[in-house]
């Protein structure tokens, strides 16, 4: 039994063995690429830079803020560092991860979704994992072992088992980091301002009955991002993209500056679906995005 | 407690440490055993417990009483109570709702409406396992094939034995529970061999069946949208699908028991690689296709009758069979297809020879037997028969437009990921047909491999339960 017990025992390490250094050979190419939008904000631009304007949210400021046009109608640089399937928590991890670079920011952007105004879930999100090449920092460490609900927080012990959180996510991981070890270079549904677009063919037909919403920006991680902002030099706007059937009316607003374009645009052929404007919506939004940022820049 | 699960990582070494520290102590090992199972068991829920507490007890009770009883009336009632009392259980748990909502069905089409009474219940995980398993005790006793266990403790580890208590294989008593009565040995050739198993197990639960599992699942939700092509890759995806993980789960259950030193039976022998459909059910779930034929068909009569009544009998158990996997028509229907299957090979009594051992001369009966088996298969997926009646529609007619595998990237890379692994499998499969063995015998170095390609090909986040403990 003991032959077996020790040899068993051998080969499983030999196997865990080998199977860490893949994995950290993989989240090293990841990290050391630009594939993912987490790793692009890393390696893409120089330490120290200043930007004028960066946006942080989910798939909704995403599709909605094209940078490109705020660059060449302001003249300055700004970035859209959001990331499609995630919530509040994830921004406020972005955002730090953002500063943690040496970065500084004159505008700082948040957008907000309606499931995050008054609070957010505690769990992680869709592409939260794409944080995972950085997992030995200690602010992203923090965030997966508050947010993973799992009894094994597979990302968060990944710090010291690279191979749990590059199994668990092996999906999403593995073909990127192939891709990043050949191209380190490509970038992933993004451009080199962090813009993607959702194309106009996906134009919706009808107008759906509208819903009306009364919020408050009461979210604890707001206050947190206000802060971080703060700390950092960085005017905070909290950002309302389109909604194709959300009237969203905030109440009292006072303690942040807000833009809130939940009904800006109300054709149907604007939007991909009810969250999500296309191309010639992102430009109306652009726009009257523009437009608001001049008026509370001219603000005393 | 799930064998793919951290839990039961950390609950094997323990109770292997425990098992065979406590070697020279016979007694003390089945107290381990027993233990562990209930606590692998109750792991779901603690409440089960007392269900297969129940019918242990009641089993162990009767089969006592039956093997003191000469008289035949008193032998036909206690074996009469041993059915009722599991089957009653399995019945009540397993199919009243199916039953109530059938009856309500039959009685609406002549005209009467009756609500169906319907019970908030929760089905026991691996129930229909555990009870045939204590039928072919009682069953075995009434025959006087063996003698009743005279000490509860064997009889009681052999029931919830954990390895294979919620999804089989089927034991028989005269095989399993007389290797609870006797001390048991570790050996290092089996152990290894035990542990080979394993992994090859988790590799097609892993690997195969938890990444085809993502596919199949949307196929099927959105399956009037889907193309012909798409609807064919949907099937074969499941039918691979269900291979790896009940095949895998047998792996597993087959190598665990041989590291504590017992010895299962062999529950499914390369199946994709069977000739027709009599070859097919030689090879698939061999414990349940054997225990309807020692236990349903051959007292039925089995072909010592005429050949109506034979066939009668057959088409008999593969009905039942369907039904033992689930309360549901679509298992009727699935084992009904079977049945009409077997059919010609009933009638075709001089026996194909089925000892060809080079697989690229019987590919095109090996291709047209998986064909007819996925067709089945549609069934046995489908939420009911109008679903399994359009899909197959679906596919004859090509009217979707959609091909949800095409439709992103990360579901190619998954398809791309299960091919190549089904691929992998089948000739390795093949390689171990065409050398006349029944498991897969990887050498050692190999299984270090197969842990690499769990850990970056596994779909862990689509970590799924095994398909049959629902049955």
């Amino acid at each position: 039994m003991k032959k077996f017990v020790l040899k068993s025992i051998l080969y499983l390490a030999i196997a865990l063995f080998i199977a860490n250094v893949l994995a950290y050979m993989g989240l090293r190419i990841l990290g050391k690429s630009d594939f993912f939008k987490t790793t692009y904000l890393v390696h893409h631009f120089p330490e120290g830079q200043s930007f004028d304007l960066a946006v942080f949210g989910s798939s909704r400021s995403l599709a909605a803020i094209d940078t490109k046009i705020i660059g060449e109608t302001t003249g300055g640089l700004a970035v859209n560092f959001s990331m499609d399937y995630t919530a509040l928590p994830s921004s406020l991890l972005m955002l730090e991860h953002f500063y943690a670079q040496g970065y500084t920011s004159e505008w700082v952007v948040i957008s907000l979704d309606l499931p995050d105004f008054e609070e957010s879930k505690t769990v992680i999100s869709e592409n939260d994992h794409r944080f995972l090449p950085y997992i030995s920092n200690n602010y992203i460490r923090e965030y997966f072992v508050e947010y993973e609900e799992a009894m094994l927080k597979p990302i968060a012990i990944s710090k010291y088992v690279p191979v749990v959180g590059f199994a668990y996510y092996n999906m999403e991981l593995l073909a990127p980091a192939v891709q990043a070890l050949l191209r380190p270079s490509y970038k992933y549904r993004f451009d080199e301002l962090g813009n993607y677009q959702y194309p106009d063919y996906l134009a919706q037909q009808e107008m759906p009955e509208a819903r009306y919403f009364k919020t408050r920006l009461s979210n604890p991680i707001l206050k947190e991002i206000a802060e971080l902002t703060n700390k950092n030099g960085s005017k905070l706007i909290v950002y309302i993209a389109p909604y194709l059937r959300d009237d969203i009316s905030v109440e009292s607003p006072l303690d942040f500056l807000v833009i809130n374009h939940s009904r800006l645009i109300n054709e149907p052929k604007y939007f991909s679906d009810y969250i999500h404007v296309v191309n010639s919506g992102k430009v109306l939004a652009t726009e009257a995005f523009i437009e608001d940022l001049r008026k509370i820049d001219n603000q005393p | 407690m799930l064998f793919n699960s951290i839990e039961f990582a950390i609950f094997l070494p323990i109770v292997f440490i425990l098992y065979w520290v406590s070697k020279n102590h016979h007694k003390l090992q089945l107290y381990i055993i027993l233990f562990s199972s209930y606590i692998f068991y109750g792991w779901w829920d603690w409440r089960f417990l007392s269900l297969i507490i129940f019918s242990s007890l009641v089993d162990f009770l009767i089969g006592k009483k039956l093997g003191k009883t000469l008289d035949e009336r008193k032998r036909r009632f206690l074996l009469g109570l041993s059915l009722f009392t599991n089957l009653g259980l399995l019945g009540f748990f397993k199919y009243y709702n199916f039953f109530a909502e059938s009856f309500s069905e039959a009685f609406s089409f002549l005209g009467r409406e009756i609500s169906p009474d319907r019970l908030d219940i929760i089905l026991p995980v691996g129930i229909s396992f555990y009870t045939f398993q204590t039928l072919s005790y009682t069953f075995d006793i009434y025959k006087k094939k063996i003698d009743p266990a005279e000490d509860w403790l064997p009889f009681f580890g052999f029931v919830s034995f954990f390895p294979q208590l919620v999804a089989g294989p089927i034991e028989r008593a005269s095989h399993l529970l007389g290797q609870f009565q006797k001390p048991r040995v570790f050996e290092y050739s089996i152990a290894v061999s035990g542990l080979r198993l394993i992994v090859w197990g988790l590799f097609k639960k892993i690997v195969i069946a938890d990444n085809a599992a993502v596919l199949v699942d949307e196929i099927f939700l959105d399956y009037t949208n889907q193309s012909s092509l798409s609807l064919i890759f949907g099937v074969v995806l499941f039918a691979f699908q269900i291979y790896g993980d009940f095949s895998g789960y047998s792996d597993i259950a087959i190598g665990l028991s041989r590291i504590f030193g017992f010895d299962l039976m062999l529950n499914f022998r390369f199946p994709y690689l069977a000739q027709n459909i009599n070859d097919f059910w030689k090879r698939w779930h061999i414990s349940l296709s054997s225990w309807f034929r020692d236990y349903v068909y051959i007292p039925l009569g089995g072909s010592r009758v005429s050949s109506w009544i034979s066939l009668r009998n057959v088409m008999i158990v593969f009905l039942v069979s369907g039904f033992w996997h689930g309360a549901n028509w679509t298992f009727i229907i699935w084992g009904l297809i079977h049945g009409l299957l077997y059919i010609p090979f009933f009638f075709r009594k001089s026996h194909q020879d089925l000892h060809e051992h080079s697989i690229l001369k019987k590919l095109p009966q090996i291709f047209l037997t998986f064909s007819v088996v996925c067709l089945a298969w549609i069934f046995f997926r489908a939420d009911n028969l109008s679903q399994a009646w359009n899909y197959i529609g679906h596919i004859l007619s090509n009217e979707g437009t959609g091909n949800y595998i095409f439709g992103a990237n990360k579901r190619i890379i998954i398809f791309g990921i299960v091919m190549m692994f089904i691929m992998m499998m089948m000739f390795v499969e093949a390689y171990y047909e065409s050398k006349q063995k029944k498991e897969v015998l990887l050498p050692s170095w190999s299984l270090v491999l197969l842990v690499l390609v769990i850990f970056f090909f596994g779909g862990f986040k689509n970590h799924e339960s095994f398909i049959y403990f629902q049955f």
